[in-house]
């Protein structure tokens, strides 16, 4: 089975991290190494990972910033967490630090007095990145039950490497797959990344400017919409790439399922928790480092969007399937 | 900028007339118009105090209450409905979706430049995807009057 590159885009080595740059794919697959946290706060403000490799990041780099200060218990490790998930949040205030911030404590704190702790931390690190790494395998088999025999795939931005994975169990059980991407502005992630990798694993893909998803529906019998999320809410709700909430508008409209990959929402009990993050204006106005707009242009760049739960067909999650209701359920608890 | 409740959307291509009309209006949204970026590079040098977004930023504009009314220009029209350019179809939905009017105008004739991007495959000339990704080039959309109705 072909795996996508981004599907672990960032790899802990140790004595420092490998981050691919995503922001220089399709051209080149290069790595960039992270050492400290100037770095790794440069790969998160300029969108060299995103997504999953985020989760990646912070995961790997309080564990080799805990091995940097020689922190030897959960005491210290607790305040330089506090520390460092304030300036992760900082860099990128939509996605959900806080929430990791919350599992690592967990983490610290279960491990023994008498053992080594930066042993348990490394151990703990990567032995949850791995579980998580299972449960995303599994729960693309789970999309799998749920689409038709041959689907037509309506995609945006990148769901980590997730849909390769799709594809590629698709072809194991003999079914024939098609990907519709939106090639998400300003970034561009779904003409440079997700049509990049799955066409690198030998799929078929069609590209589409983002305005035309109307078209692209009405025309081409569209099976399913299928998006990561960067966040979820206890409501049933997700947040992900701009862009993400008109598909599902469209997807009511033209009546075709709506089915997100998200992650447990944490604390976030509604879409009043969220800030959504405006990226500098500057991010739509250049192309590379080349003005590509009148100097004076005003322009607004919001990150991310939110998909209401009524929008949603199905929450694909790391522990099964749930209607936006069953979910809220499971969270109300 | 105009009050964030208080912008008018515009999509497809306004006459001179409407752009001399409107040069220094602060509360007109316009897009990018992906592929060919005729609201990046057109629009944005005839309405000067306008805002700019990424096609794909609609939705949200829609969703936060942004946008108070949208200003659609057609190419033409006839017994059945109206040609409109690329994209209007989607921004259509969107705005009926959020009871958002719609207003029609008549359009010019797209200006085209000779360097202009045909489809997603390219921004600005340049590759941004695989070789062997199948392009969905842009057509004109048809809107017929009863999918439009209750919403001019």
């Amino acid at each position: 089975m072909k795996i996508s590159p981004l599907f672990h885009p960032v790899t802990y080595k140790e004595s420092y991290l490998e981050v691919l740059d995503e922001t220089r794919l399709p051209e080149k697959q290069l790595y960039i190494k992270v050492r400290n946290l100037t770095q790794a706060l440069f790969c998160l403000k300029e969108m060299k990972t995103r997504a999953y490799g985020q989760v990646l990041l912070f995961y790997y780099f309080l564990l080799l910033d805990a091995k940097q200060n020689k922190i030897k218990n959960s005491k210290q490790f607790n305040a330089r967490l506090n520390f460092l998930t304030a300036k992760f949040l900082k860099a990128r205030p939509t996605f959900g630090f806080a929430q990791f911030q919350n599992h690592l404590k967990y983490l610290a704190q279960g491990i023994k007095k008498e053992d080594d702790f930066l042993k348990g931390l490394e151990k703990g690190v990567i032995s949850y990145i791995y579980s998580v790494e299972r449960a995303r395998l599994s729960r693309v088999k789970a999309l799998c039950k749920l689409l038709p025999e041959n689907p037509k795939i309506m995609t945006i931005c990148n769901v980590s490497g997730e849909l390769v994975v799709l594809a590629e169990e698709l072809k194991k059980q003999g079914r024939y797959v098609e990907f519709f991407v939106s090639e998400t502005r300003p970034y561009l992630q779904g003409s440079r990344i997700s049509a990049w990798e799955l066409n690198q694993a030998g799929f078929k893909v069609h590209l589409f400017s983002d305005i035309q998803a109307a078209v692209v529906f009405l025309k081409n019998n569209i099976s399913a919409v299928v998006t990561g999320s960067d966040r979820s809410t206890r409501e049933g709700d997700i947040i992900n790439k701009i862009g993400t909430y008109s598909l599902a508008v469209l997807a009511r409209h033209f009546n075709v399922p709506f089915y997100s990959f998200t992650q447990p929402p944490g604390a976030t009990r509604s879409i009043k928790d969220i800030e959504i993050e405006f990226r500098p204006s500057e991010e739509l106005l250049k192309f590379g480092n080349k003005l590509i707009a009148p100097k004076a242009q005003k322009a607004l760049y919001p990150a991310f969007d939110i998909t209401p739960a009524e929008y949603i067909t199905k929450l694909i999650c790391f522990d099964g399937v749930f209607s936006p209701e069953e979910f809220k359920k499971k969270w109300r608890k | 900028m105009a009050k964030m409740n208080d912008f008018m959307l515009l999509w497809g291509y306004p006459e001179e007339g409407f752009l001399k009309e409107h040069a220094s209006d602060s509360n007109l949204i316009i897009c990018e118009m992906r592929p060919g970026l005729w609201g990046l590079r057109y629009l944005s040098r005839k309405l000067k105090r306008s805002t700019l977004v990424s096609d794909n930023t609609l939705g949200f504009l829609f969703f936060k209450k942004m946008i108070k009314e949208v200003q659609l220009f057609y190419q033409d029209r006839d017994s059945f409905g109206y040609i409109f350019s690329p994209g209007s179809l989607t921004v259509i939905i969107l705005a009926k979706r959020h009871n958002v009017p719609i207003r029609l105008l008549k359009g010019a004739a797209p200006l085209r430049s000779k360097n202009e991007d045909a489809s997603a495959l390219s921004f600005l000339g340049k590759s941004v995807t695989a070789k062997g990704v199948i392009p969905i080039i842009p057509e004109t959309e048809f809107g017929d009057y009863k999918f439009l109705e209750g919403h001019l």
